[in-house]
């Protein structure tokens, strides 16, 4: 079956560009420390043999070490891997330069994550008349020349989002690829299903099941066969568009939840330790709310236990959460519901159904969370002058080591506005 | 091996305001010796509330070097220093 006859290829010039900066964190770490270039190196969260690598230099990575590998586990891979504990202000500068080199090629741009971001040119070219691939390459010398010399990107040009992401994975490290209609074909033939941005093990099953068993048998695929057999849901016809290069990804996302995890040092049941860490981690939940201009009407507190099973559970409350002290009531009366002597390992807490602050009413009945909230705001302005925990609650005291502020993994969504602001 | 250090320390920059980098410590005096940097390996500026704090990982041939230069006392301080394995 020729695929092109089903439905036409976007036969717009490229225009969108994906830039992706290469296993970002751990070449930052590459280039701050000469000694480390060229060699494997895995970047975890926290400098335990249990930590999961969060990052892997490509030197790494050709030793079978990837995001997912845990530290002890990347050690028998490759005995002589540097692991290093993620370098937070670093990893947040380099995405500061990202986004400011970026914004200065189009007025339409947007950050993906810490290290990927998209450059629509569609209303910039008359700012930019020469090729992309001359602007591509403009841009990864200014990577240079601001982040240092070992800072590489990869950039893919194409008409959609998804193609350009695609392409921008297919020449790793320091690739430059365009994807536009006449290449399509040609570009999918060499993919396997798996390298195709979105496709995980689950949907290439589910792809199998079809007869669809590669790219190009995925382009030639009938709308109607991805819309009502394949993906049962409109998300078929969005597939047959986005791999023939039409735009469908391009809407804005809502933050529907703002979370906090802490994996424990030390696994305990007790009570009184796991409110002291459900304080602090209360605080930093609450300051990426109020950094957002957001209150939450529901909680979901969580424990991966140390028995290997789990305990969840989650409310909606009357009033507003707003501050560190009403979040921190509602996720101790969560908390105390836990099963007696569950010795926790992991402790997670979820606020959702959120909405903008200013929408908080007071309770004829309940505590005065506006007055609370009023001091929450109050502090929150101390610690933005003097800096992070400078004022906090008296049963944080002696905390500093406990969850410490890490880089939010994905999403730049939750960078707290004072750590953007250098 | 890294050694904590965290003591002010005597630095000589250079300031190239053509250069990406305007500010680049060239030379640190600690205990009595003279360390000469041979390359900047990253920089990033942070703020501890409203303070700046302009952080300089440096190296020379054998070490690294973590600089601190606090924009508001305009003091340097040498956080750590490391053979360059951690």
């Amino acid at each position: 079956m020729n695929p092109s006859s089903l439905f036409p290829y976007n036969p717009a010039q490229p225009q969108l560009m994906h830039i992706d900066l290469n296993s970002c964190f751990a070449m930052i770490e590459q280039q701050a420390n000469p000694f480390l270039r060229h060699r494997p190196v895995a970047i975890t969260n926290r400098l335990t043999p249990g930590a999961t690598v969060i990052a892997a230099s490509y030197e790494a990575k050709a030793k079978g070490i990837d995001v997912g590998t845990r530290a002890n586990e990347a050690k028998l891979l490759e005995p002589s891997v540097v692991v290093l504990e993620t370098d937070p202000p670093k990893y947040i500068y380099a995405h500061r330069v990202f986004s400011e080199i970026i914004g200065s090629y189009s007025n339409d741009v947007a950050m993906k994550s810490v290290d990927e971001g998209i450059i629509n040119f569609s209303h910039s070219r008359q700012l930019h008349p020469q090729p992309l691939t001359e602007v591509a390459a403009q841009i990864k010398q200014r990577f240079k020349d601001t982040l240092g010399e070992y800072v590489t990107c990869n950039i893919g040009i194409a008409p959609n989002r998804f193609l350009a992401k695609l392409a921008a994975g297919l020449h790793k490290p320091d690739g430059l690829d365009v994807i536009a209609a006449h290449n399509l074909e040609a570009t999918y033939r060499q993919l396997p299903l798996l390298k195709l941005p979105g496709i995980n093990r689950r949907f290439k099953a589910r792809l199998a099941a079809y007869g669809i068993t590669n790219c190009l048998e995925f382009l030639a695929a009938p709308e109607s066969l991805l819309r009502r057999q394949v993906f049962k849901s409109i998300n078929g016809h969005l597939w047959f568009m986005r791999l023939r290069g039409w735009e469908v990804d391009d809407y804005p996302t809502a933050i529907r939840s703002i979370g906090k995890q802490y994996v424990l040092h030390q696994p305990t049941a007790s009570t009184q330790q796991l409110e002291v860490i459900l304080t602090k981690m209360c605080e930093m939940l609450g300051r990426r709310l109020r950094g957002k201009g957001l209150s939450a009407g529901g909680l979901w507190v969580g424990c991966y236990l140390k028995d290997h099973s789990s305990w969840a559970t989650r409310q909606k409350f009357k009033t507003r959460l707003y501050s560190t002290q009403s979040l921190f009531g509602a996720a101790r009366h969560l908390l105390a519901q836990r099963p007696a002597e569950a010795v926790v390992q992991t402790l997670s807490i979820t606020s959702y159904a959120l909405e903008p602050a200013k929408s908080l009413q007071v309770s004829l009945f309940e505590a005065t969370e506006p007055a609370h909230s009023r001091l929450a705001d109050i502090i929150d302005h101390v610690n933005d002058r003097y800096g992070e925990f400078c004022v906090m609650p008296a049963s944080m005291a002696n905390t500093q080591h406990l969850v410490p502020d890490k880089i939010p993994f994905g999403s730049t969504r939750y960078f707290h506005k004072s750590s953007l602001a250098a | 091996m890294t050694y904590q250090v965290n003591q002010l320390v005597d630095v000589v920059t250079a300031c190239m305001q053509a250069s990406s980098h305007k500010l680049v410590p060239k030379i640190m005096y600690w205990h009595q010796r003279t360390y000469s940097f041979t390359r900047l390996g990253f920089y990033h500026p942070t703020s501890r509330g409203q303070r700046m704090i302009h952080v300089f990982d440096m190296a020379d041939e054998t070490h690294t070097f973590r600089l601190e230069f606090d924009a508001e006392s305009l003091l340097w301080q040498l956080k750590y220093i490391s053979d360059g394995e951690p």
